[in-house]
């Protein structure tokens, strides 16, 4: 009788030790971790058609984020809103002082474990699904996207500039810039993301001839809506990877 | 720690009933050495049992004889007055040994008493059966002279009780042949006391009970109910077999009863006993019985419980094959889960037993039984007119009525039941009824035929899911739901209505019968859901942004059916005795299908998403056999075969969102075709004591190892895949699982213990994905786990517990697909939603005094920390039910509470987006859950008449 | 008895035999090209959601292309079919059903995921299908040409606007202007998707099953290289007739800076890079491949010329 008590305790503990086992992952787990903006210190540089520009300022807000499982948008056949799964999200805007090589936090990103391979993002205005009109995120640069100003100098002629320009996304729901490729593997161990950005690219289309022409003498250079300046410096800072990241 | 803890409590309460066991059958099966024995018996002091109810056995068929024949038995009459073992003393050839034996087992005594207290006794019972020339042409009765002209045995009055049909007495017909009574209590002058000659080998065996004792505790009849969970099924065959009159009488109809045992691995009947003693509210629920088990509410009562055995998620019913009575409950195809199956509709006290079979072992398994089968049966027991009323919390009434008229078999009744109940929470009233009619027919002279009709019709109201993070900031009650309408309208429909027909017929040899069913069910579903609030964005509807994720899911399925199956008798093949099973099942399935995606008010609809009809046929034919090699080592071995035809009307198919439709119509029909091949197997050896190598057994381990048996079992099995997936002329991929079992038990009249370990593997598994509100593939999976099972009956009280635990992980990474090229699954990732441990005990005991009978019931759940996506995990769940009556007579007032400790805790767990708060965008994963409800009391009184 | 076993036997064997015939079905998949129906439809101007929306009408009057490299492949396995010829076809005069471009036989039935083609320079390699005419063919081969088209666009209020100023009376009218552009830049698109459901093809068992590659034509009309939310202009081209001779060429979409487009009207965020209105009309041409109607190939490879 005893016997056979201990022959069964002996044969259910087995299985209960056989049972004690740790496998204890469904997938990717949740993480987050901090987003910090950086720019190239970059005050001085010439330009395409032989421009030398100083910077006096050059600041992006940036923000809110959303990296994303979607191979970039370019690439696919539609989906704009597409993100596929959402791999990390920064719900605030910050602002990125792009002459400062020094990191600045924008933020905390809450996503989770995986592979990222693009990005949609907002610049300081956004329009969520459940708003009915664009909001402004932050007030950091008075409700603009960017803000780069300076001189452009060139056979003795001195042109004072301040380009600032708003981008907004086109529709409810949707994010200013949408779908562009980023690559990142993120893991427990990720502690920050850093998003870096060169104001040398923010002015890559500019034609600075004539940005000359509209000089007055006196105030400097502004671009206003509608015209091909404030195309230039909308495009510099929307089209072909403005901004980089790299996950640590 | 606290899983130890817990399990350890678990396999304590289990182990209770192994010291029984032991200590049993040391006492009986070592009579020189035990204690209870006593040494002389004072014959002056022993009152002889006295007989109370007498079967007339019944003339075998085939039984032909010149002269009369007799057979003796010797019978074990115990302390409650039932027959506890026969032994054939003197054989009077196999047909009327077996006869004899059949009726002898129901007879009952008042028992006979030694010092006043009933003991155990054997007596010596010879019967009699005339003699019963074989005629000269066949089918041709001519009267004999000599003959007796009755139709049952007559039995002599030394010591016995008479059997119908006396050849001096009775009453005579018109043409002068005697008629004999065909109820079971003969006429005189078998009526008068037996006086028993008892032997001198009496036995007092104190506490010792029988298997057909406990079954007498609750009503005479029951005596074969199978009240213990064996790993065998019992299955219950009423036969009605007339003896024809070798005078050409009036032939007497006598109903016996015969049971036939086979064995099976990974089998478990529930039985009427372990249901009744916690509180069941629906169909569903019961299986809570079963081991490894675990029955979900996904929307409180309003919609099919989800339903998780042995590691896997069924959704709804996609893994697990469900049929009640002759029809099928899973809906293949259907548009919220594939094998949606919906058990409201059974009323609870219609259901006489649950056949559960964990694992893919049988060849009779067809489609969807992946997890396993699980099969109940009909049946009310008590006859006559119940009508019950039942009053609860959340303004929860219900009332049933039942009647089952007497004299008829257990089959035939007709039962209503009507349900409403606000709901312990906000958005979850619902309202049901249930009626159904069954009757079970004599069918020929060895057969019978079953007929029934039933309808089913529910609307509910549902509370959807809630966020933890919402709950949390007290946006939302835990047992609220969310104020936007569209989280407001949700609701859900279902009606059912089917008619099913059984014919059975035993042929001519010994155990060769057919069996034809056939069905017809017709069900109408139709939900609103909104898991994810305003998640759905179509880019070519930009403009409808916001609108809001309710779905409107609806289904219309007709299914037609049926099942034909042939058992040859026993035969000799290859020297062994081997049964063979031949079994064809078709089913057809006619499914109109649509989901649109609504605004509340006035259903508008803003999106069409799916506007489908199908039709599905299911062809399957299965062979089964059964060898007995030697005794007590039986295998099995079978294949099944299914093909499986779709055609599928898309309606909304090829459109194209980007493009002018210039040069063509909407639209997408297809059609496809599968076929699945899977062998079967098992082998068993067991019980020890009744095997062929049972003296080899030492004698100091045999009380451990004789009650014992061993089986494993190898199946392949098949879920058909969702319609609408196939492609034109696709080799329609089915998800086939391989199911591997060994289980070990011990068993003896008052207990049994089981412990089993499977491993299951599933070629393409699904989980559910609440954003579209139905299931996504995710890749092959396996599952490993062992399985504890026990129950033990002693007097009145019954423990039944089980302890299952299962690690089912992914083989692979699920495939890429373009929203999620790099999934971060990766195998060996644990499946979500699927609680590791499950655990459950159900214990009651019940007592009669003085005409009062009073029972109470507990049942307790464990459920370990499901894993959820995202590696998360959820909160353990404890709960606890709880049930009393008392009955006096015809009446019973019984309360049953469920959530005896009112916890809190959460019925379905989930982990993904969804957007409910205007003001943040919320594109990650979130906690979502369903409430459990909260303690809930019901008072019910039942009257029978 | 020994009958009766033997039978049974038998039964089973049968059985067995015809599950273990099913593991090696194969089928055969043809694969089409096909043209959207813009380029044999042309497109009209109005306020629908496929037409033009600023006036002009486009008649396309050559829409050849090279065609090839068909690669069918599955993720859970190193199986790979390649069609490795390529073909010059027009579109424009292709048949309704499309041009077969290629069959694959004895391909295992079920799902093949992964399926990629190309669209690229044209040389000594490819070979003329249809209606191709010898001249254009030529013409393709030597210049390693991969979308030659020629496009008319008519408007009886149409205007020339001159894109570098930002002065509003920069217009002179012009009523009708042909695009004539010969791109040499290519694209491989890969994991090609249906519109809906899984990626790749099905390959039915024992039989023969029909996919379809659609080339869409008016990609350089979208205001953004994607199929939602967009709108369809020709205004921004029709500018690039910088010397008013009625022909906007190559040379002159190199002169024009892509700031001439409104950023209100046309978003560029996903463009790799644009430095001109070329670049905007080469990237058009590498979206190109689509498949089954309006499925797309989100994997797009760029393919430049030697």
């Amino acid at each position: 009788m005893r016997n056979y008590l201990i022959l069964l305790t002996f044969f259910v503990s087995s299985l209960v030790f056989a049972g004690c086992d740790d496998s204890s992952t469904t997938g990717q787990a949740l993480v987050a971790y901090t987003m910090y903006g950086t720019g190239t210190g970059t005050t001085d540089f010439v330009s395409g058609d032989g421009w030398d520009i100083h910077l006096d300022e050059a600041r992006l807000a940036f923000g809110p984020v959303e990296f994303c499982a979607h191979v970039p948008t370019f690439e696919i056949k539609d989906s704009m809103t597409g993100c596929g799964v959402v791999m990390g999200q920064l719900s605030v805007a910050g602002v990125i002082d792009a002459l400062d090589v020094q990191e600045q936090e924008l933020g905390t990103v809450q996503g989770i474990e995986g592979q990222i391979h693009s990005v949609s993002y907002d610049m300081g205005v956004s329009w969520p699904s459940t708003q009915a009109s664009p909001k402004t995120v932050t007030d950091a640069l008075d409700g603009f996207s960017v803000r780069v100003s300076g001189t452009a100098t060139k056979d003795g002629s001195e042109v004072p500039f301040v380009f600032e320009v708003t981008v907004t996304p086109p529709n409810q729901g949707l994010f200013a810039v949408r779908g562009i490729p980023a690559d990142g593997s993120v893991t427990q161990e990720t502690s920050s993301v850093v998003v870096s950005t060169d104001p040398v690219q923010w002015l890559r289309y500019v034609d600075w001839q004539k940005v000359k022409d509209m000089y007055d003498g006196t105030t400097p250079v502004t671009c206003s809506e509608g015209s091909t300046l404030y195309n230039s410096v909308y495009y510099g800072i929307t089209v072909g990877r403005p901004v980089n990241f790299e996950w640590r | 720690m606290r899983r130890i803890v817990g399990m350890l409590v678990m396999a304590a309460a289990v182990f209770i009933s192994v010291p029984a066991v032991a200590q049993d059958k040391a006492e009986r099966q070592d009579g020189d050495k035990t204690q209870g024995a006593v040494a002389r018996v004072d014959v002056s002091k022993l009152v002889p049992p006295r007989r109370k109810k007498v079967t007339a056995p019944v003339y075998p068929p085939e039984g032909f004889s010149d002269t009369p024949v007799t057979v003796v038995f010797k019978l074990t009459v115990g302390e409650k007055g039932l027959v506890t073992n026969v032994e054939v003393v003197r054989s009077g050839g196999a047909p009327y040994d077996r006869e004899a034996v059949r009726a002898v087992r129901q007879w009952e005594f008042e028992p006979a008493r030694y010092e006043g207290k009933p003991i155990t006794t054997k007596i010596e019972v010879p019967i009699l059966f005339p003699a019963r020339p074989r005629p000269k042409n066949a089918g041709h009765q001519k009267p004999t002279g000599n003959a007796p002209v009755d139709s049952g045995a007559s039995v002599t009055t030394d010591g016995t009780a008479a059997a119908a049909g006396s050849t001096t007495d009775g009453t005579k017909a018109p043409d002068g042949t005697q008629m004999a009574s065909s109820d079971a209590t003969p006429a005189s002058p078998v009526n008068r006391d037996i006086q028993p000659r008892p032997t001198y080998s009496a036995t007092v065996t104190g506490q010792g009970t029988s298997l057909a004792d406990s079954a007498a505790a609750r009503s005479a009849t029951d005596a074969s109910d199978g009240d213990i969970v064996t790993t065998g099924v019992e299955t219950e065959e009423e036969v009605q077999t007339t003896a024809a009159t070798p005078a050409g009488g009036r032939e007497i109809v006598v109903r016996g009863r015969r049971v036939v045992v086979k064995v099976k691995a990974g089998r478990f009947r529930l039985t009427r006993k372990v249901l009744a003693i916690a509180p069941h509210s629906s169909g569903g629920d019961m299986l809570k019985t079963a081991p490894g088990f675990y029955v979900g509410h996904p929307q409180a009562g309003g919609m099919a419980n989800a339903l998780f055995l042995r590691g896997f998620n069924a959704e709804h019913g996609q893994d697990i094959e469900i049929w009640v009575g002759e029809a099928p409950v899973n809906l293949p195809g259907h548009i919220h889960a594939q094998g949606y199956a919906d058990m409201r509709f059974i009323i609870p006290e219609v259901v006489r037993s649950i056949d559960v079979v964990e694992g893919v072992f049988s060849p009779s398994q067809g489609d969807f039984a992946v997890a396993g089968s699980v099969h109940y049966r009909y049946g009310v027991r008590r006859r006559g007119l119940h009508a019950g009323f039942g009053y609860g919390s959340f303004g929860t009434r219900r009332l049933l009525a039942i009647w089952a008229p007497r004299g008829q078999s257990f089959d035939t009744f007709v039962a209503s039941e009507f349900r409403t109940t606000e709901g312990f929470g906000e958005n979850r009233s619902s309202k049901s009824a249930s009626v159904m009619g069954r009757y079970r027919f004599p069918f020929g002279d060895r057969g019978y035929g079953v007929v029934h009709v039933g309808a089913f019709g529910s609307r509910a109201a549902l509370p959807g899911v809630l966020r933890l993070d919402d709950i949390e900031s007290g946006r939302v009650d835990f047992y609220g739901s969310y104020a936007d309408p569209t989280a407001q309208a949700q609701s859900s429909f279902f009606t059912r209505m089917e008619m099913s027909a059984l014919l059975h017929r035993q042929l001519l040899k010994k155990g060769e019968s057919v069996d034809v069913s056939m069905f017809v069910v017709r069900t109408d579903f139709r939900v609103r859901q909104n898991f994810t609030g305003y998640v759905l964005y179509f880019p070519d509807q930009p403009e409808l942004v916001g609108a809001g994720d309710l779905h409107s899911q609806y289904n219309l399925d007709t299914a037609l059916g049926g099942r034909v199956e042939y058992r040859t008798g026993a035969r000799k093949v290859a020297g062994m005795e081997a049964l063979f099973t031949m079994g064809m099942q078709v089913r057809s399935d006619f499914i109109d299908q649509s989901e649109d995606l609504l605004y509340p008010a006035q259903n508008l609809i803003w999106r069409h998403m799916v506007d489908a009809s199908m039709e599905l046929l299911d062809l399957g034919t299965y062979l089964d056999s059964r060898w007995t090699i030697l005794e007590g080592l039986v295998a099995h071995a079978g294949v099944r075969a299914d093909s499986l035809f779709f055609e599928v009307n898309d309606r909304l198919g090829n459109q194209l969102y980007d493009i002018t439709i210039t040069n063509y119509e909407l639209g997408y029909r297809r059609d496809a075709q599968g076929t699945f091949i899977g062998p079967r197997f098992s082998l068993s050896i067991g019980p020890v004591e009744k095997s062929f190598f049972k003296e080899r057994i030492p004698k100091s381990l045999r009380p451990y190892l004789w009650p014992m048996s061993v089986s494993v079992a190898y199946g392949e099995g098949f879920r058909s895949p969702q319609p609408r997936m196939l492609q034109e002329g696709e080799k329609a991929p089915f998800a086939t699982v391989r199911s591997v079992e060994a289980t070990v038990k011990w068993s003896s009249h008052i207990g049994a213990l089981t412990a089993g370990t499977y491993y299951t593997h599933l070629s393409e598994d699904y989980v559910f994905d609440p954003t579209w509100a139905t299931v996504k593939p995710i890749g092959p999976t396996t599952r490993m786990g062992w399985v504890l099972q026990g129950l033990l009956t002693k007097g009145g009280f019954v423990l039944s517990g089980s302890l299952t635990y299962v690690k089912a992980v992914l083989d692979s990474p699920p495939p890429a697909t373009p929203d999620n090229p790099t999934p971060g699954e990766k195998a060996g990732d644990l499946l979500p939603y699927v609680p590791p441990y499950v655990g459950r005990v159900d214990a009651g005991y019940s007592r009669k005094w003085r005409g009062w009978e009073g029972q109470v019931g507990l049942g307790y759940t464990w459920l370990a920390p499901r894993p959820l996506p995202y590696s998360q995990f959820a909160d353990p769940v404890h709960l606890v039910d709880a049930s009393a009556s008392v009955t006096r007579g015809d009446v019973r007032v019984r309360l049953d509470v469920r959530n005896l400790l009112d916890t809190r805790w959460h019925d379905m767990e989930y982990n993904f987006v969804s957007q409910w708060d205007p003001s943040s965008h919320t594109p990650l994963p979130q906690r979502h859950i369903v409430a459990g409800a909260p303690r809930t009391v019901m008072l019910s009184l039942n009257i029978w008449y | 008895m020994k009958k009766f076993t033997v039978l049974i036997m038998a039964v089973l064997a049968g059985l067995v035999t015809l599950g273990c015939d099913d593991g090696s079905k194969t089928g055969s998949i043809q694969f089409f090209v096909q043209p959207e129906w813009t380029i044999t439809s042309g497109i009209q101007p109005g306020d629908g959601e496929e037409d033009m929306r600023d006036g002009w009408t486009v008649e396309y009057e050559r829409f050849m292309i090279n065609i090839g490299d068909i690669i069918v492949a599955r993720s859970d396995s190193s199986d790979r079919f390649k069609l490795p010829a390529r073909y010059i076809v027009d579109l424009k005069n292709a048949p309704q059903g499309g041009l077969l471009i290629g069959t694959i036989d004895g391909i295992e039935a079920g799902n093949w995921d992964q399926v990629s083609y190309g669209i690229l320079p044209a040389d000594g390699s490819s070979q003329k299908l249809g209606d191709a005419s010898q001249e254009d063919f030529d013409r393709m081969v030597n210049g390693n040409i991969a979308v030659s088209v020629r496009m008319k666009l008519t408007n009886p209020s149409g205007v020339v606007c001159d894109p570098t100023t930002d002065a509003t009376d920069n217009c002179l009218p012009e009523h009708e202007v042909v695009l004539d552009w010969d791109i040499p830049w290519g694209v491989v698109a890969g994991g090609c998707a249906p519109g809906s459901g899984e990626p790749g093809i099905v390959v039915p068992s024992g039989s023969t099953g029909q996919v379809k590659l659609t080339i869409h034509g008016d990609h350089w009309f979208f205001t953004a290289f994607r199929h939602e939310n967009i709108e369809r202009r020709a205004q921004h081209l029709v500018n690039c007739d910088l010397n008013h001779d009625g022909v906007v060429t190559m040379d002159e979409l190199s002169q024009v800076p892509i700031t001439v487009l409104d950023p209100q009207v046309y978003d560029l965020s996903t463009v790799p890079d644009a430095t001109s209105m070329l670049d905007y009309v080469k990237w058009a041409a590498r979206t190109l491949p689509h498949f089954q109607g309006d499925g797309g190939c989100p994997e797009r490879t760029p393919v430049n010329p030697e």
